[in-house]
Formats: C-alpha cells, structure tokens, sequence
C-alpha cells in the first residue's frame, strides 16, 4: 500500500537514532557513520533488522550527512553511499524505506555562504540516488534554517515523484538555532506541499509540548514526531540520555492522541524505545485533525497571520515607482539605502513590506531577488513580492526563506496563466486585483464578479482560497471622485460574499491632490471601517499610523490598547530633544560626534553654502582634526567612529539636495571582503570613513569571487581597490584577486586589510598597500588620487 | 547554561575596542552599557564537551577512540604532560551575528561597540565551560591547562571541522565551519583543554602565538 494511503488509516511507526545504535557498534567518534554502508554493512543491517522487530514501519537509510560537502574527503561518491545505505534499509524487510537527507551544516546567507543553487544540487543529486536505489520516501530531519529545508524540499518533489515528510529541530526556548518557530514552520512547510511534517531531534518528548501543538494547530498536513530520549548527559566519556523507554512511550501515546500520526524517535532511542512507542499506540484509534484555514505569511523567522477583522499593515517605500533616490540606488546597486527603508518601515510598525526593484534598464529577474534578499537580512518581517514580470517573481519567490505574498494576479487570462502555477507551486499568498481584460469595473459588484472569476480559477490550481487576498483597488478622488465609494462598497461584498481577506493600496485615492495625508489617512480609517484587512501604505507617515493604530483598538486587536498607548501616551508631553548642539558650528559637532545636530546644521549651510564647500571647508578639516587625535590615541575607535556616523548623517542631507548626476567625487573605489570571507565589519568602517572624505565607493559586500572584483574594476575604470580579509585560510583568496585583478587592470592600486594582515603578508598577496585601520585606508586613497 | 550566569566585563569590552586611557565621554559610557545589555538579550549562548584519553605520537596528538589526530609540534608542547583531554565548542549563536550585522546598516559605531561585547561574551561563556570542565578533571583527579584552539601556534585551523563532527556541535550547539574554515554562528570558539596530573602550569596563550610581535590586544 502506498505509504500515504496507509498514513491515511494507521499510525506510521518510524525507527529510531540509529547514530546512537552505530555508537554502540563502537563506531570512531567524529567519523562519517555513513561510509559504514560501505565499510561494514553488516553492522548497519543488524541495527535495522533490530528496529523492524520492534515494530517500526518504516527504516530509515543511514544516509543523513550523504552529501557532496559532507562526504567530500571520504573516498566516496553520494551515489555509492545512498545505493548502499537504501539497498540496506531495503534488505532489512520493512514495510517502507526512508531516504534520510540531513542539513548540509554549513549556513546559507546572510549568515552562511552557501547559496540556494548549490544548497539545491547537493540535495537533487541525494534525493537522485535515493529514489534510483528504491526509496518509497524522503525524510528532509533535523533541519533548523527553512531556506534550507525548502531548498531540500524543492529538490525533493522537482527531482522525484516520491512523498516527502520533513522536520526542524528546535531548542529549548522553542526556536531553531537560527530562530525558526513551530508555527512558523508548520505555515511555510505546509505551503510548500510537504506530505508530512513536523520535529525531530534536541529534546525529550515532553520538553516539546509546547512546540508539538503549535505544529498540531498551524500544519495542514499530517504531523510527524521524532524526540531524543532526554536530554543528552556526558557520563564519562560516554553520552546517555535521561529518558526511560516507558516514560518515552507515554508521553507519545498522549500527542498521538493529540492528532501526531507520524511517530518515532532520535538520538538516545533505542529498539526499546520503539517496540514501547509501538505498543503504547495500539490501541488508540488515530484522531481525526480538522485543517484550519488560516490567511497568514512568514519570513524565516516569524508568522503574519491576518485573523478576522485585525489589519496588517504593508509598507510600500521600497518600490521604485515616482521615488528619484531609491531609482538611483538601485541603478547603482546600492542596497544600503534599500535597506535602510526596510529598517525605518520595520521600526515605524510595518508588519509585512513590499519589496518591487522594477526599473525597465535592470535584469528585474537577478535584482528583484537580489534586493529581496538583502532587506530579508536586516528585517524579522515576511515580504509582498512585487512584480510584473512572472519570471522576476518566481525567482524571488524561490529563493524567499518564508511564505510570502505575490503582488499580484490580476482577473486577465494571462495574468492567472502565468501567476498561479507560480502560487501553487511554492504555496505562497497573492494579491489579486480585480481587474480584467476590459480594466477596472466602476461597480463594486464588477469588482466582485472578477474576485470570483480569480478565485474560480486559483481554486482549479488547487489554491486553497483563504491564500488570495483581494485588492478592490481605489481610483483617484481627483479624476473619478463619483467611483471611491464603490472601493469600500467591495471591500465589504468580498469579505461577506466570498469570506476572503482584502488588500488596498490607499495612497492611489489622494493622486493629484494637496495635502496627502489628510486624504489617505480618512480613506484609511473607512476602508479599514468597511473591512479592509492589509493596507498597502507608508508606515512612516505618522496620519496614516495614527488611523491604524486608533483602529486596532477599534476592533480589539490592540488588547487593552497596550501599543496605542506605548505609541500615544506622552504624546502632550514630548521628551526633550535630543542633545541639540549649543553651537551651530558644523566642525565642532563633528568633532564632538554630536549625532542628532548634524542634519539640521547642513540643511542651515546648503543655504548659503554648495555641497562641495561644505564636504572641503567642514566634513574634511573637521574629520582630519578627528583622525589625527586618533591616530595619537587621544580617542579611540568608538569615538572616532561616532564623528564618521555624524559626517555620514549630513552627507545624508546632501545627497537629498544635490541632483546625482551633478555630484562630485574624488574618485571612485571599490571595497570588497574576499571569497570565503563572511565577516565585514572592518571593510564597513572603511567604506563609511572613505564616502566621509568625499570618495564614491562601490561596496561589492563579503564573500565577493576574484571575478566580480576584476569585472567590477574594468567596467568602472577604478584606480583603487580595497580588499579585506579576516583569516590566515581566506589570505590565500585575496592572493587569488590581487594576482587575478593586476593582470586585467595593471594600473588598478590595491590596499588591503584585516586582523591577520600584516606587513609580511601583504607582501605575499602582492598588495601596494597596507591599511592597518580605516583611517590609514583614507590617507591612501588621498595619495593615489593625488587628494592634499 | 543560564544567561544570567554572564557577566560581561566593560574594561574588556574597552581592551578589544583599542581603549587605551583615553576620556571617556558621557555618550560613550551609556552607549557601551546600551550595548552591553543589548548582547547580553539578544544571545542564546551554548556549549558542549566531551573527554577523550590521548596519546603522544609522531605526527601530534592523538584522541582515543575518535579520528581526530590534532597536528604540528605546538599542540604537543602543550599537552605533553597529559593523558587526558577534553575538547569543547561554544558559541553566542547567530542572534549575536545578526546584532551586529543590522546594527551595521543603522549605526557602526554601536555596531563595534557590539562587535566587540561578542568578543568577551563568548570568552565569558567558554570560561562557565571551562569551570564545568575543570570540575571534571577534578573529580578524575585532574588539573587543567589553558584552552588551546586551532589556529593557535602550528595547529591547523583544519581542525574545526573534525572537532565539531567529533562533538557532534552542529546538532547539539548550531555551530557550523566554512570550507574556508571560518566558524558560523561567528561569535564560537572550539578549544581543547588539557588534564595533567602535574601542577596547572601558567604558561601564558600569547607565548604561542605567531603573531605576538604585532598584536595590539597582547596582554
């Protein structure tokens, strides 16, 4: 019987921790237990054997760390490992056979380096072997990054037709090691398609009560539940573990009859514990789960769920759309001001962001991702992926650590032909627009006919329909005043008629009209009033959040209006202003790095001064008097750095004032931390006091491959290159860029630095220069390009 | 392990930011305790150890019943007089990389005020470590000496990855290497302790430092 259908009527009992069994067979610690498959099977089919007489339905393969990164000096290929490691759990006379895939243990960015392709290939090529040798499964366990376990997921059901069943493991304090919630999980993991999910691993069975009903509540699919036998205790040089098999196999027949229908057990769990576990679900009979049906979204790292009336707000600055500076900095692939939207929307109450990179010059499929994923690094909250281009989209949406939402799909054939594949596929949420091949209906019932063609459609997909979030769209008060009432009118008719939730972008209704905000924040409050669920606003306008905070206590989402009051308070009290400068003298706030005054006093000099006098005649003489105390150790780092970020804070009012074509610059370097390096701080410190002294710097990140160094360098015609470097091991790769970059561009100069560094191996990596400090970095850009 | 057990020390904090006597200024001094109690949230410090009975040979040291045969003439030196050992792994986890690497984008200088509390943070975690390990040794009869770490002296920073395989850190601590050997979470530190029957010697860690001519945090 195919193990779905019989999941479908029985408890699937699965095998135990196998590493412990292997351990007992005397196995090398720290040595690779799947090279045993080869080496000694006899060994692994003995521990197989013994897990199928003590009743488990399922064996896994010994293949969890059977990958290319993993096996890597082995002597061994990923195929020979799997066909062995299957061919064994096979043999072992099963009802079925797991293909066991673990993490690839090392971390994907922005923590890691190891990116989603090559995280893909090693997991294609496992799940390959596994379904060629005969798996009838793929177990994904033990994964704590969903980036990583969507990557093995996709691999899995792209590269064989098998079910897939898949666990995250999770500490303690209810969170993976990189931050991951059950709920979280459950939401993304489901989305995704995978046939069973759930927990393994860390804990004893009943240190994971609580993270078991998360899963058992948030899952659309049936749950899966491998714990340790407690928690592991040195004794000796031996590990054991504080969980008996009986009290094991209670607390399981509890979350069996909770609704958990995939059971088995990790580390410390021997047959014993199994052939227990066994007996103690015999006679329960499995509980049926009702699947709720819930709208919500998530980042890597926590859930958006958008519940009955409450409202989330979506930020919409990061979209290119009618904005100059952020046009620029995606032109110039500056994602330090992209991110620094995505902060300010972050800290000013936005609970998801859109993120839209188009730009009809730019590659929308690279930057789009490209972009995703550097706001997904500084922000906790889930993404709205914003395109009109399909393929844009699905790449951004395929590489997103999370459930997002599509924005959008619009009632067109075209536009569902080519969005909802996109949508099932990856089990995300979408905005659609109720809009269709003969435009926008002026009647809300127009409108509503074309949210029921869309969700006609989705449904036919299999989309289940609490993923669709309507967008009734709102025309212009100024051009077609007599239809804006219509907007609420279907907002109220798609949340009754049609149970969905609904989306708005608000801001369209003030187009062409003076004062914005008054506009938005009214239409705001009665949109929300007529049902609205998700408006698409600016989070950093304080009307519009005033409306959307007064009506969370409005609907008692805001319990006990706890935020209103944290946000609204003191607000007839306002705090002091922050250290005000008592002198206006622009010099003597940068040398005191008096934070908060700089700005005000730049926009005072742009008056009567030009941003060149400014940057020669204040930033520099007041930066030079700063470095010069530092390089005497009157001050130290934090105090230097402090000035930088207060010369950085008005350099932010001149870039605002000058137009960019008319900027000047001393000249144009680029900063990078080479391959194999992940750590930037010092590049960072550098790059900071190097745009203080007026030089345009192209930051090319860390782990930058030599390539993109020397293509970067030719394109941009760049006379002075700054590379860092934190490891004696990553020395050798900026060796690798130097030799790489003089034989394209000789006359491209090349500072280096970084806490190995030192004179001797800057010699060795055949640097001019070396820059012991970001201080020194200035005073050799000033030489080379001849600044006094 | 217990956050509260934690202390993180400013004049360190200061030492690992190049302070050297200078004024501290009133913004300074609150920064340093927002980020001080900052590093101390964010954190979710782990460890794990485990002991092993070693053996002296051609090539370096070598761990009983493991695969791990530590390499080069210093890891010799320093255990020479030991029979035993324990080899540990500790980390701040990745919330710590993660305050750092925002702070960046908002404010470098909290972001190297921070950079630098991870710093003593996770040395005060790997003291709590070693004090259950120097317990350990007791208990056997053992006294210990300094944590060794790979990268230290001749021993080969290759060793990261066989000594978190042999600790089994990723699954039990989170603690991952680069094939370049760079540790994940960033904030960790993997080291080796030595059980001597003979007095703890005093033998100072920058004495077997190749870079103790130029170092400017050489105590």
């Amino acid at each position: 019987m195919n193990i779905k259908d019989f999941l479908n009527d029985n408890f699937l009992i699965f095998d135990g921790g196998l590493g412990t069994m292997l351990q007992k067979e005397g196995i090398a610690v720290g040595s690779l237990p799947e090279v045993y498959n080869i080496t000694n099977p006899e060994i692994v089919l003995k521990v197989h054997k013994k897990y199928v007489e003590a009743g488990a339905d399922v064996i896994t393969s010994n293949t969890f760390q059977a990958s290319d990164l993993k096996l890597g000096a082995s002597g061994y290929s990923v195929e020979e490992i799997i066909t062995a490691g299957v061919g064994l759990a096979k043999s072992a006379g099963a009802k079925y056979t797991a293909l066991d895939i673990g993490p690839l243990g090392q971390l994907m960015p922005p923590m890691g380096t190891i990116d989603f392709d090559t995280a893909y290939k090693c997991f294609a090529k496992q799940v390959k072997a596994g379904a060629a040798a005969g798996a009838d499964i793929i177990v994904i366990e033990t994964f704590s990054d969903l980036l990583e376990a969507k990557a093995a997921l996709l691999a899995a059901k792209e590269n064989c037709s098998l079910p897939v069943f898949c666990t995250m493991t999770y500490q303690a304090d209810g969170r993976t090691f990189v931050g991951t919630d059950p709920k979280t999980a459950a939401i993304t993991l489901s989305a995704l398609g995978a046939d069973a999910l759930g927990i393994n691993c860390s804990l004893g069975p009943a240190q994971l009560a609580d993270a078991v009903k998360e899963t058992l509540n948030y899952s659309t699919v049936p749950v899966m539940l491998q714990p340790n036998a407690g928690l592991p205790k040195s004794d000796g040089d031996l590990t054991v573990y504080d969980v008996s098999a009986e009290e094991f196999a209670a607390v399981m027949r509890e979350y069996a009859k909770l609704g958990v229908s995939v059971l088995g057990g990790c580390c410390g769990t021997t047959p014993e514990y199994i052939s227990k576990m066994r007996e103690a679900v015999s006679d329960i009979k499995k509980p049926h789960i009702e699947v709720k049906h819930r709208t919500a979204v998530t980042s890597g790292v926590k859930t958006v769920e958008i519940d009955g009336d409450e409202i989330a707000v979506i930020g919409e600055r990061i979209n290119p759309t009618g904005k100059k500076r952020l046009k620029e900095a995606l032109r110039n692939a500056d994602y330090g001001y992209i991110t620094g939207e995505a902060i300010s929307q972050t800290q000013a109450g936005a609970d998801i962001l859109d993120v839209n990179a188009g730009l009809p010059e730019l590659d929308e499929v690279s930057v789009l991702s490209k972009v995703s994923a550097e706001v997904q690094a500084v922000t906790n909250l889930p993404l709205q992926i914003d395109s009109s281009d399909p393929a844009a989209i699905e790449r951004a949406v395929r590489l997103y650590r999370g459930r997002p939402i599509i924005n959008s799909v619009n009632g067109k054939r075209e536009s569902m032909d080519a969005i909802f594949p996109i949508v099932k596929k990856y089990g995300a949420c979408a905005v659609c627009l109720c809009l269709d091949e003969d435009g926008i209906p002026n009647t809300a019932e127009g409108r509503l006919k074309i949210a029921e063609k869309i969700v006609r459609e989705a449904e036919r997909y299999g989309i289940p329909r609490e993923s669709l979030i309507v967008d009734c769209l709102v025309l212009t008060a100024s051009a077609q005043q007599e239809v804006v009432l219509e907007t609420l009118k279907a907002i109220k008719l798609v949340r009754s008629r049609l149970g969905l939730k609904t989306v708005l972008g608000v801001s369209n209704v003030s187009f062409g009209l003076p004062a914005r905000g008054i506009m938005n924040s009214v239409f705001l409050a009665a949109a929300l009033g007529a049902g609205l669920n998700a408006p698409i606003i600016n989070p950093l306008s304080d009307e519009v959040m005033r409306a959307v905070r007064a009506f969370r206590v409005i609907n008692n989402q805001d319990k006990s209006a706890k935020e209103y009051i944290s946000s609204y308070g003191e607000i007839s009290n306002p705090a002091a202003p922050t250290e005000k400068s008592e002198s206006a003298d622009l010099k003597q706030i940068i040398i005191d790095g008096q934070l908060g005054a700089a700005e005000d006093a730049v926009a005072e000099l742009l008056k009567t001064t030009s941003a060149i006098e400014i940057i020669d005649n204040y930033f520099v003489p007041a930066l030079n008097v700063v470095g010069e105390r530092y390089e005497k150790g009157i001050l130290f780092l934090p105090q230097l750095m402090r000035s930088a970020e207060t010369v950085q804070c008005g350099f932010n009012v001149l870039k605002a004032s000058v137009p960019s074509g008319e900027r000047v610059t001393k000249g144009k370097i680029i900063v990078a931390t080479v391959k194999g390096d992940i750590h930037d701080i010092g590049k960072n410190i550098a790059k900071m006091l190097l745009e203080n002294y007026g030089f345009d710097v192209m930051d090319l990140g860390k782990d930058v491959p030599a390539e993109k160094v020397v293509s970067a360098a030719v394109e941009q015609d760049i006379k002075l290159v700054g590379l860092s470097a934190l490891m004696t091991t990553t020395v050798r790769n900026m060796k690798d860029t130097i030799t790489a970059l003089k034989a394209a561009k000789p006359d491209c100069k090349v500072m280096v630095g970084g806490a190995v560094l030192n004179e001797e191996y800057v010699k060795f990596v055949g640097a001019d220069y070396y820059s012991k400090d970001g201080q020194a970095g200035v005073n050799i850009a000033n030489e080379v390009f001849g600044v006094k | 392990m217990e956050k509260s057990e934690i202390k993180i020390e400013k004049s360190e904090v200061l030492r690992y930011l190049g302070h050297r006597g200078q004024e501290l200024d009133g913004q300074t001094l609150q920064t340093l305790d927002e980020c001080i109690s900052e590093t101390l949230r964010a954190i979710r410090p782990r460890f794990v150890y485990r002991l092993f009975d070693i053996r002296q040979s051609d090539a370096g040291m070598e761990l009983i019943s493991s695969d791990i045969m530590l390499r080069g003439e210093s890891i010799k030196r320093h255990l020479c007089d030991c029979e035993r050992c324990a080899l540990m792994a500790a980390t701040l986890g990745i919330e710590a990389d993660s305050l750092i690497s925002r702070s960046e984008h908002t404010s470098m200088t909290r972001a190297v005020i921070l950079d630098a509390c991870a710093t003593d943070c996770i040395e005060k975690v790997c003291d709590i470590a070693e004090d259950e390990i120097k317990e350990a040794a007791r208990r056997e009869g053992f006294n210990t000496k300094f944590r060794f770490s790979a990268g230290y002296g001749d021993l080969p920073l290759e060793h990261q990855s066989e000594i978190i395989a042999a600790l089994g850190a990723s699954k039990q601590i989170g603690l991952t290497v680069t094939a370049d050997n760079i540790m994940i979470p960033r904030k960790s530190v993997t080291a080796v302790i030595g059980f001597t029957k003979s007095d703890a010697n005093h033998q100072s860690k920058c004495s077997v430092c190749e870079n103790r001519e130029n170092c400017e945090y050489r105590r």
